[in-house]
């Protein structure tokens, strides 16, 4: 790119004419690419704005419990009296849809990747390849439908868990969506490894099992790493298939097969018919700041991960 | 350039043709609430519109709660309800300088279900109190096969979620306030709770009579008030029975309410003259729930 | 890779054991694959083998019927073009203005990593939270805002879809920004270089040379974020969509002598993911209402899969393009 344009000369009013239309133009590309950055700062503004409100309200302890007939009492129920706002359950739900989510998706979606980038003939990949994106595009609302009419009757069928609707369905749905994303952005992680080292590999005679396991995977770690990471993020932000499918009971538990109630699917559900400026209303968005840093956080570290990977083939 | 000119050129014939709408005589009533109502709300405005094609209305659900918010927030001119509101609630419309005033218009019964396959046949309060709250968690201890039960409910700002809080938990001889067992699965709807107790041998779930008096795969228990009373069921044959939950001798019964902010006019007031008129009430009749008076289904 | 890797494989019979062995793990990677990409092929064929039957153009274009057991899903699939229509009106020329800002104009490294970095960090927030801010900025401090200050009521300050298309705007603009700026970078310099050197201005070169280049890449994020709002439900939840309208959300504008019809920002709508939504866990009566479901899903998977189809093979052309131009 030319980063310095100004003409050498300008002597006709015209050239001079020019050169304001320039500036202008310059100046309206600017704010449109300003208002970019800006948007994301005031996203972060109004959730704080409406969401600290709520400590005017609330104490901040009644997010982790409640006092109740001198017992500690760990339940969302904004709407009773006295409305008990603890987040405990919440985050409980959305890990413990996210986490086996994650794990299945990471198991799953990795051997696509590796399958597609150290495996499959250019033919197969390039097929292969666009199929598996448009999976990750399969809206979400379609998942948590066919999990719910469907799925959900073959998991009561064959595994018979306690409830009908628990956090594995709910982690199977999600898979549906991680999977293709962890797939993909391995598959992008492991090809931006230089072929030199697949060459250097082969020539000293490793086979391509060894080569895949021992040079080519520990090499983009990092990379495949942040495709996990990057996978988590979607899957603890991910409203519809939870809602629909996890039961949304918000109990503390760790037990998979029981239903939970995640933080995602709390705000889809009750966000519409809260009045505003109550209580509930700010502790809502209280809970979607929340939500917010975890993926703003998770974002970040698969940053991180990227960077270290680049960086390490500049050594190369 | 001139692309974004057009693109201004049209929003500001958009904006321009909202003012015309608002110009227009053209009559928008919104309503908004109880999705036990919605359905039956959909069919009364397909009927009215039919009758006043000047008149549009916009039906949404999304629980009672959403239903009191948008008569709050003024977005809304018909509140649908299925419970009375609270005291709390007034006092907010107060603050608001909103004035709920309140319409009965139909009669419903809270139905108890359970999978077919399940033996229980009745049940008294006492014993739903303490299914609901999580006491009882097992089917032996009420006379059936032994299994975990599992609970169905509504999300909290469905008015059924509160009738039931307030008529079944809080039932008690010692006036001990119960809520909810934690580990009571939220539906999004009555239609999905129907769907999962008929698929869940061990569930039980609560719902508006309308939504399960057709069903066959779901099983709707009789109710007492007292172990030793005489049981219920609202539901006979597939018909919703009238004469019990009119009388409130089923112990579950209860009015549908629409608010308005203030004494209603103009085209809202006519809308709910409607909805009390005989036509209206024979609509609640085809929904499978129960019209206000007898004389409005008594002669067929 | 493949040839090295055919060449230096070794193969005299001494090897076979470890050939074998070691080409285990890869025979599973491949079941594994094949087996996960059926899978998710299979859910979709699902719903199509259920969806499709209803599918005509009848169920495309009537309204629902009978208390939504009957009839067909057409307010919904105006409400989703009409609501995608408005977020590309909002959305797509600030996307690619802001990403022509942050290719050709940016000089300061500093501000293009913060402009960067702000809207990776966008991409990666979830749309639910994405569509609480919808309604805390768009609908309670701007359109109540608006409403005050032009008198206006309620127009504006209530969940409708202008505030919807707004939001999901938000949602899909960092995909439009990227793949802009990807389509802007794949255009040789050195073209950049000789339009300049011909005497153009910046603003001329990127207009005559840059942007006609860049198009079909930047086309493949419109696609792609058309396709991404389609699908999108979370955010939606609390921005208007309805449950039933009885009109579709239209106004006319009065030209005197005749109106035109015209998409109504401050109404609510119908959409067809929504729809779905709703038919599932609301409807009366889920056993008649089932073949709809599946219809509708049907329409949303195959709207959404032509989206990207469409898109992939404009990425695929655009690649070509820029294979041709490589070549001088």
């Amino acid at each position: 790119m030319i980063m310095n344009d100004k003409p050498l000369i300008h002597t006709s009013n015209k050239a001079e004419l020019n050169r304001i239309k320039e500036k202008f133009i310059e100046i309206f590309f600017r704010l449109n690419g300003l208002f970019a950055a800006i948007l994301i700062l005031l996203i972060f503004f109004f959730l704080i704005r409406e969401a600290l409100n709520v400590f005017m309200l609330i104490n901040p302890f009644e997010f982790i419990s409640i006092n109740l007939k001198s017992e500690a009492v760990y339940e969302w129920y904004p709407t009773s009296d006295p409305a008990r706002y603890s987040i405990v359950p919440l985050l409980i739900g959305s890990f413990l849809t996210a986490v086996p989510a994650t794990i299945i998706s990471t198991f799953f979606g990795v051997v696509l990747g590796v399958y597609l980038s150290e495996i499959a003939s250019t033919g197969v990949r390039e097929f292969l390849k666009p199929i598996i994106e448009v999976f990750a595009g399969i809206p979400t609302v379609v998942v948590g439908f066919f999990m719910l009419v469907v799925a959900a009757t073959l998991i009561q069928d064959t595994i018979n868990p306690p409830s009908r609707l628990n956090a594995f369905l709910a982690s199977l749905g999600l898979s549906i969506i991680v999977i293709p994303i962890i797939a993909s952005l391995t598959d992008e992680a492991l090809k931006s490894i230089p072929n030199d080292i697949r060459m250097a590999a082969y020539s000293l005679g490793a086979s391509k099992w060894q080569t895949i396991s021992k040079v080519i995977f520990p090499t983009a770690l990092s990379g495949v790493s942040a495709s996990v990471i990057l996978g988590f993020g979607r899957a603890i932000g991910e409203t519809m298939i939870v809602l629909m499918a996890s039961g949304n009971a918000a109990i503390i538990t760790v037990d998979i097969f029981s239903s939970v109630r995640t933080i995602s699917a709390t705000i889809a559900a009750e966000m519409g018919e809260v009045s505003v400026n109550s209580a509930h209303y700010f502790s809502l968005f209280f809970i979607g700041l929340i939500l917010f840093a975890v993926t703003l956080l998770m974002n970040l570290l698969a940053e991180l991960f990227l960077n270290k990977m680049k960086k390490r083939f500049h050594l190369y | 350039m001139t692309y974004y000119n057009r693109i201004l050129f049209l929003l500001f014939l958009m904006f321009y043709s909202c003012k015309v709408e608002n110009l227009s005589p053209r009559d928008i009533i919104t309503i908004k609430g109880s999705d036990t109502m919605v359905n039956l709300t959909l069919r009364w405005a397909e009927s009215y519109m039919k009758i006043n094609p000047e008149v549009s209305i916009q039906v949404t659900g999304g629980g009672s709660g959403n239903g009191i918010a948008a008569l709050l927030n003024n977005t809304a001119h018909i509140a649908n309800i299925s419970r009375e509101l609270k005291d709390v609630e007034i006092k907010r419309a107060a603050e608001f300088g909103v004035n709920p005033v309140q319409h009965k218009v139909a009669l419903d019964g809270i139905a108890i279900i359970v999978n077919p396959e399940n033996s229980v046949d009745s049940l008294s309060l006492i014993q739903l109190k303490n299914i609901f709250s999580g006491e009882i968690q097992n089917w032996n201890e009420l006379g059936g096969e032994p299994g975990k039960i599992v609970l169905y409910g509504r999300e909290n700002s469905s008015g059924t979620y509160e009738f039931f809080k307030q008529n079944v938990l809080n039932t008690d001889s010692s006036g001990s306030v119960k809520e909810f067992s934690t580990g009571m699965q939220v539906l999004q709807g009555t239609a999905a709770l129907a769907e999962a107790v008929s698929r869940d041998r061990r569930g039980i779930g609560f719902g508006g009579i309308g939504y399960f008096a057709l069903r066959d795969d779901v099983k709707i228990v009789s109710v007492k008030v007292d172990p030793q009373h005489k049981a219920f069921n609202p539901v006979l044959k597939h018909q919703p029975d009238y004469e019990i939950v009119r009388e409130r001798t089923y112990p579950l019964s209860r009015y549908l309410y629409i608010y308005t902010n203030g004494t209603p006019s103009g085209k809202v007031e006519k809308f709910i003259k409607f909805i009390q008129s005989e036509v209206g009430q024979k609509i609640v009749k085809e929904m499978e729930y129960i019209p206000l008076e007898q004389s409005y289904y008594d002669n067929e | 890779m493949k040839n090295a890797a055919e060449i230096l494989k070794p193969n005299h019979t001494g090897e076979f054991k470890k050939n074998f062995t070691g080409n285990i793990p890869i025979l599973g990677i491949r079941i594994i694959s094949y087996t996960v990409v059926l899978l998710l092929a299979s859910v979709l064929m699902y719903i199509f083998a259920n969806g499709i039957k209803v599918i005509n153009w009848e169920f495309l274009l009537s309204a629902p019927r009978n208390n939504m057991t009957e009839g067909g899903i057409g307010p919904a699939v105006f409400g989703t073009l009409a609501v995608i229509f408005l977020m590309i009106v909002i959305t797509v020329p600030l996307g690619i203005f802001a990403a022509v800002y942050i290719n050709e104009y940016i000089k300061d490294r500093w501000l293009a990593r913060i402009i960067t970095i702000s809207i990776n960090t966008l991409a990666g927030v979830p749309s639910i939270v994405i569509g609480l801010f919808g309604l805390g900025f768009f609908v309670l401090f701007v359109g109540k805002n608006l409403d005050e200050v032009f008198n206006t009521g309620m127009l504006l300050g209530k969940p409708a879809m202008l505030w919807a298309s707004a939001t999901l705007g938000v949602l899909v603009l960092p995909l439009i920004i990227v793949t802009t700026v990807e389509a802007l970078k794949s255009v040789p310099d050195i073209q950049r270089y000789a339009a300049i050197s011909l005497g153009s201005t910046r603003w001329e070169m990127i207009k005559t040379i840059v942007l006609p280049q860049a198009r079909s890449g930047i086309l493949t994020g419109i696609i792609l974020s058309i396709s991404r709002a389609a699908g999108e439900t979370a955010p939606l939840l609390f921005l208007g969509c309805a449950f039933f309208l009885p009109d579709l959300p239209v106004t006319y504008l009065d030209l005197g002598l005749f109106a035109i019809p015209m998409i109504n920002p401050a109404e609510q709508f119908m959409y067809l993911s929504y729809h779905i939504f709703v038919l599932t866990t609301q409807s009366t009566n889920p056993t008649l209402t089932k073949p709809l479901q599946y219809g509708t899903a049907t329409v949303l998977v195959f709207l959404t899969l032509l989206l990207n189809m469409t898109a992939i093979i404009y990425r695929i052309k655009f690649r070509k393009n820029l294979e041709g131009l490589r070549g001088y």
